[in-house]
């Protein structure tokens, strides 16, 4: 069975940013942990999430329905564009090439860098 | 009389505790008394390991007050409460503990180690038939919970096969037969219930040929349910009029029976209703969707977060047709492109699900994309032996492992040299 850790650490930029650091996998028997752990930030407050992607070496469909559950938790799309709640930060090669497959990136802003995201929500 | 004043708990509570016991049932009151002067009192913590799966045992416990859960990490098997026994088995077999044992109120527990245990049983037989009856008894009790198990699981099963029968008439009994063009199909499921399915049929509009295929997020149960909808909403939307009672017509007269406006009309319709209707859900499927000139062999498409779809001709991958948009299902009013492509005689089309690039063989290894490629680049066979082919490709690469998703394609080949229907 997969396993997936996860941490959140609390930034500070223009808007408080609550950095999920998912360790693992994010599939079928793993998703609902993530589902779960950004709900529990949400009632803590959190308006703005980062997926911290670096350590994800595979994301199935069901991470894809974790990661939109969180997009809409957060308020989805409020100016037809990319959702200015919810960003992931340096996912793999793989889970960028599903990311974009997927369209996903027409949703959600992909950034390589934990300060140029921080700064940008 | 009360000897231990120390104790957590009352010498004449630990007394009552040890004669409700079901493994000391049998005992006389001398022996219990003196069971009672053996113990430990222990008290645990809330959500505190009592031992873990795997190690060593060396008591055995009962429980004074309070609840222990068993759990093998997250899976709770059972709870255990006041007056009953736990840890017996592996002081008895000399073997380590089948599952672990946490708290899970503060509880207390009485403790017997292995030892005192040995002693008590050499010294006093009315303990050993006592520990032999309660060992049937709790046997007896776990083979009556088998048999039910049982009957349950084969209930379950049965309503999966007739889950499995009913989706199985959500894909095409008969593919359509067209001349001087051919189709083959192949599905096989990882479990009892799938979330790929294909299609094709004549679209009544325009006469040409949808071909779909696609699968829906996820596996098992709730990924089939979504998939009857999915295709449901695909093929009705498409061939609207068809389900009408009346001449209702949908759309512009002057452009509704193009290709474009068709796919757009009913991928955007499927998206729209579900995302909306069902949004809760997070449920999406990815799907490549074509109409085909049957005279020209002009494809419109769009490609909906489906796996490219191939064009094979002249022993290479003459196109891939990939992305035209994202996943359907899960954003509303998302942005769908229709784009053309074209058939030559001799080319195949070739739509498959993820099943296949991602098969794993024993060793964790995926069957991949240039795998499937290099097998391609190589076949000029019939749609159905191109098919075949790749099933036996895949299971030669697999060696065996356990098929993990489901494998679904779908083949189009315009014939060379046939004459094209009019």
């Amino acid at each position: 069975m997969s396993s997936l850790k996860i941490n959140v650490v609390n930034k500070e930029g223009r808007v408080p940013v609550t950095v999920l650091q998912l360790i693992g996998q994010v599939d079928a028997s793993t998703y609902t942990s993530l589902q779960e752990k950004a709900e529990e930030e949400k009632k803590e407050g959190a308006d703005y999430m980062l997926l911290d992607m670096t350590e994800v070496g595979y994301m199935s469909s069901a991470g894809f329905k974790a990661m939109h559950s969180i997009y809409s938790m957060l308020g989805g799309i409020t100016d037809g564009g990319k959702t200015p709640h919810l960003g992931l930060l340096n996912p793999t090669d793989e889970v960028s090439r599903i990311v974009k497959t997927l369209g996903f990136d027409s949703y959600i802003n992909i950034y390589s860098d934990l300060d140029e995201a921080i700064s940008a929500f | 009389m009360d000897v231990d004043i120390d104790l957590p708990v009352k010498q004449s509570d630990i007394l009552k505790t040890l004669r409700q016991s079901r493994f000391f049932s049998h005992a006389g009151e001398s022996t219990v008394k003196k069971i009672s002067l053996l113990v430990d009192v222990l008290v645990i913590p809330p959500d505190k390991l009592v031992f873990e799966k795997g190690q060593t045992g060396s008591s055995m416990y009962i429980v004074h007050t309070g609840s222990v859960k068993v759990h093998d990490n997250d899976i709770v098997y059972n709870k255990i409460g006041a007056g009953e026994v736990f840890g017996e088995m592996a002081i008895l077999d000399n073997d380590v503990r089948s599952a672990s044992i946490s708290a899970v109120s503060e509880t207390i527990l009485l403790e017997i180690t292995k030892q005192t245990l040995h002693e008590l049983m050499r010294e006093t037989p009315e303990i050993t038939t006592s520990i032999i009856s309660s060992l049937c008894s709790s046997m007896r009790s776990r083979v009556t919970d088998i048999s039910n198990d049982y009957l349950q699981i084969r209930e379950l099963e049965t309503e999966l096969k007739i889950g499995r029968k009913i989706q199985s008439g959500f894909l095409p009994e008969k593919l359509p037969e067209i001349d001087g063009w051919e189709l083959a199909d192949y599905f096989h499921a990882a479990r009892e219930c799938a979330g790929d399915f294909y299609d094709a049929f004549i679209v009544d509009r325009n006469g040409q040929l949808a071909f779909i295929i696609a699968d829906v997020a996820d596996k098992g149960v709730g990924a089939a349910l979504f998939m009857t909808l999915f295709r449901s909403l695909l093929r009705a939307s498409t061939n609207a009029e068809k389900y009408f009672d009346s001449n209702i017509f949908i759309g512009d007269k002057n452009t509704a029976n193009m290709p474009e406006e068709l796919l757009l009309r009913s991928i955007s319709l499927t998206n729209n209703y579900i995302s909306m209707t069902h949004g809760r859900s997070n449920m999406f499927a990815t799907v490549f969707f074509s109409m085909i000139d049957l005279k020209t062999g002009d494809i419109s498409y769009v490609n909906c977060g489906h796996e490219t779809v191939e064009i094979i001709g002249d022993k290479k991958i003459k196109y891939e047709l990939g992305t035209t948009g994202p996943v359907v299902g899960l954003f509303p009013g998302a942005h769908f492109e229709v784009k053309k492509a074209h058939l030559d005689e001799g080319d195949i089309l070739l739509g498959y699900t993820d099943g296949v690039t991602e098969a794993m063989n024993i060793y964790n290894e995926q069957y991949g994309m240039e795998r499937l490629q290099n097998y391609l680049c190589n076949s000029t066979q019939s749609t159905e032996d191109v098919l075949s082919g790749i099933e036996a490709d895949i299971r030669k690469f697999t060696l065996g492992a356990t098929q993990s998703d489901d494998i679904t394609m779908l083949a189009l080949k315009r014939q060379a040299g046939m004459s094209i229907i009019q």
